[in-house]
């Protein structure tokens, strides 16, 4: 089987950011590659740059040769070429979009006039669909090349032409074609998008989709954040997203969701993911960079909700999947639920707890930007004496740290721990996100530091025994076994099994 | 075999090792104590009764000043950032340290004793060098395997 990820919007590119880290983690359930697509009209959009950075890092030094039999980077990711498919073109409006000068005065054309105001029609969708789906809808529904009338309409048919090929070809093999779509239903590109991109795909695929080769997924993200702009926000007349406006279109998205799927399904399973504490986003934007809100826990439910997706068996899928906390004020390792580990025909190996699978690559990225990060460079260059780390002259003899991807490697944990701490701040209203000691992280502008004396509990709720001296340890006397394993790519593992809780 | 159990076993290796070292440096001490003692001394079988004391003595003091490096390391120097670790200057005072007692011990302990400058020689190479060299060369924590000088040369992975 293979595994299809789509990000539609900035909610969707947060699932992503998550799912990137699981995915490195080696959370997914086989090492089938995972293929990866965003779509977003807003291609400066803040949080889509930040989360395919982390993810173009791993596409980097996804290849370090960590061997065999580990959980670590065992899912390769394929980016789809253009990574973020923008349905429109540079400084285009829907006018321009839909063609209208040639429908004016027509039927059609009155009848567009009436859908659409006149701001709708005229502003400029370089920073999105301003939390108006309607417009998402129709630029999306004209522009996503799947079938060759759409291709033949858009000179550039990628990144959709090749993502037709991979599916077919698993279809071919005998694999299921898992594909996952994320997206807001209250803003502008995701619910725009997740219906319509869907569709679209079933119509494509609709004899693999009717055999179970291709079953579609989807985190349908319900409002969780809210924002209200500025004096000096806003020009006058422009059209933005309204936080005050999410409830309303999630009841009409909801609703128009519960009429599809009862009448003409097309999503296997739906995941619904939501808060009803809204966190307040400070610094408010109309899209582009400073569209960048912090990492949630609502994303980090949403990229579990693509692993339980992936891990799901074909023939008992979950139409509609909600998850809750225990306590009301609070979110504990208890409120996450379990990785499955398959085989290659995708039948379950064994269970895994997710927190002590996490935990073990949490000490392995701190104890890496610790111990390592800060001397590497002077040992490599000598000016720190060899004898001294032990770990150094055993693996990393000879090693270029200047090789592009160690220093994806080293960029990538910069942007982890940056996430993590996102993620396990408390929340509005005291409510508390207990995953991560609060003391371990001291600093997360680069290079990230830790409290040494806090390492062996930087997870909240587990005491692993691993200090950083005994990190060190396990370091310096350890051997590493597998044959497959070589290069940088060896102390890595090697560092990555010393932080295993035995 | 464990950490606990390779602990144990180093220790064990420490304190054999002087005890081989000290059987060696009692017979070829004896041996030479022939070639200096004079016709009207002291007798070589009295000789012998106090030179086997004294290489009790300084089998005792040079075995501890490697236990003491082999504890220090193992447990007495934990690591808790990548920086000031090695610790080559401890193990090279504790060394220069040993190689006192191998003259001091004979000269200050055992003043009437005759020796010449072959017996301090055999305490030196063998106490001095071999002892404390090849034990914190052999049995060395993990953590601090290459800190003696060369170690690196003669201990790393030739091939990865």
């Amino acid at each position: 089987m293979s595994y299809y990820f789509i990000s539609i919007g900035g909610s969707g590119a947060k699932v992503l950011e998550a799912l990137t880290h699981l995915c490195v983690a080696g959370a997914l359930p086989t090492n089938e590659k995972l293929y990866v697509m965003a779509i977003d009209p807003d291609i400066g959009n803040g949080n889509l740059a930040r989360s395919s950075a982390a993810l173009h890092c791993y596409n980097s030094f996804q290849k370090l040769q960590v061997g065999a039999g580990t959980q670590l980077f065992k899912t390769k990711v394929e980016l789809a070429n253009p990574f973020v498919w923008n349905p429109t073109e540079h400084d285009k409006c829907l006018d321009d979009v839909m063609s209208y000068q040639a429908y004016k005065g027509t039927p059609i054309g009155d009848l567009y006039e009436v859908l659409y105001t006149g701001k709708e029609r005229q502003t400029l969708l370089n920073e999105g669909f301003r939390g108006h789906p309607a417009i998402g809808a129709a630029v999306m529904a004209k522009k996503v090349a799947l079938d060759e009338h759409a291709a033949q309409e858009n000179s550039d048919a990628e990144p959709w032409k090749h993502f037709k090929v991979l599916v077919n070809q698993d279809a071919k093999s005998g694999s299921v074609a898992r594909i996952f779509l994320t997206g807001s239903v209250f803003g502008g590109t995701g619910a725009a998008g997740m219906p319509t991109i869907a569709k679209l795909l079933k119509q494509t695929f609709k004899s693999l989709y009717d055999e179970n080769k291709v079953i579609l997924g989807s985190c349908l993200i319900l409002p969780y954040f809210s924002f209200s702009p500025g004096k000096g926000d806003l020009m006058n007349g422009q059209v933005y997203a309204s936080s005050e406006n999410f409830l309303t279109n999630t009841q009409a998205a909801l609703k128009y969701y519960s009429v599809k799927n009862r009448d003409e399904r097309v999503y296997h399973s739906m995941y619904f993911i939501g808060d009803d504490v809204m966190s307040p986003v400070h610094k408010f934007s109309v899209g582009s960079s400073n569209q960048e809100n912090n990492a949630h826990i609502v994303d980090f439910y949403g990229a579990l909700s693509a692993l339980d997706f992936f891990q799901s068996d074909v023939r008992a899928l979950k139409k509609c999947s909600y998850i809750t906390h225990a306590l009301n004020t609070e979110f504990n390792w208890s409120d996450i639920p379990n990785l499955v580990l398959m085989d290659a025909q995708g039948q379950k190996v064994k269970d895994l707890s997710f927190k002590t699978h996490f935990a073990q690559y949490v000490r392995f990225i701190l104890g890496y930007n610790h111990l390592v990060k800060p001397v590497l460079r002077g040992l490599l260059t000598g000016k720190l004496a060899a004898y001294k780390y032990p770990w150094f002259v055993d693996y990393l003899t000879g090693v270029n740290a200047d090789a592009t991807d160690i220093k994806n490697f080293e960029e990538y944990t910069e942007y982890f721990v940056r996430w993590l701490v996102q993620l396990s701040g408390n929340g509005p209203h005291t409510r508390k996100i207990n995953l991560l000691n609060p003391n371990v992280i001291r600093s997360v502008n680069p290079p990230a530091q830790i409290q040494p004396t806090c390492f062996r509990n930087c997870v909240a709720d587990e005491d692993s025994g691993i200090t950083v001296n005994e990190l060190w340890y396990r370091l310096s006397e350890s051997k590493c076994q597998d044959s497959y394993a070589a290069g940088f790519g060896k102390f890595l593992r090697v560092l990555y099994d010393a932080c295993e809780k035995r | 075999m464990d950490r606990k159990q390779k602990t144990a076993l180093q220790i064990a290796g420490i304190v054999l090792c002087y005890l081989i070292l000290g059987i060696i440096s009692y017979f070829i001490g004896s041996s030479l104590a022939k070639t200096f003692l004079g016709a009207g001394g002291v007798s070589h079988t009295a000789w012998v009764k106090r030179y086997a004391n004294l290489v009790i003595t300084m089998a005792s003091f040079s075995g501890a000043v490697s236990l003491i490096w082999y504890l220090s390391a193992r447990f007495g120097m934990p690591v808790s950032s990548p920086f000031g670790v090695g610790k080559r200057t401890i193990w090279a005072i504790l060394g220069v340290l040993n190689l006192l007692f191998c003259i001091g011990v004979p000269n200050l302990l055992y003043a009437k004793l005759d020796k010449n400058f072959t017996i301090y020689l055999l305490f030196l190479v063998l106490f001095g060098v071999v002892g404390y060299y090849g034990c914190s060369l052999l049995a060395a924590p993990a953590n601090y395997k290459y800190t003696p000088l060369g170690a690196r040369q003669l201990l790393s992975p030739k091939t990865k």
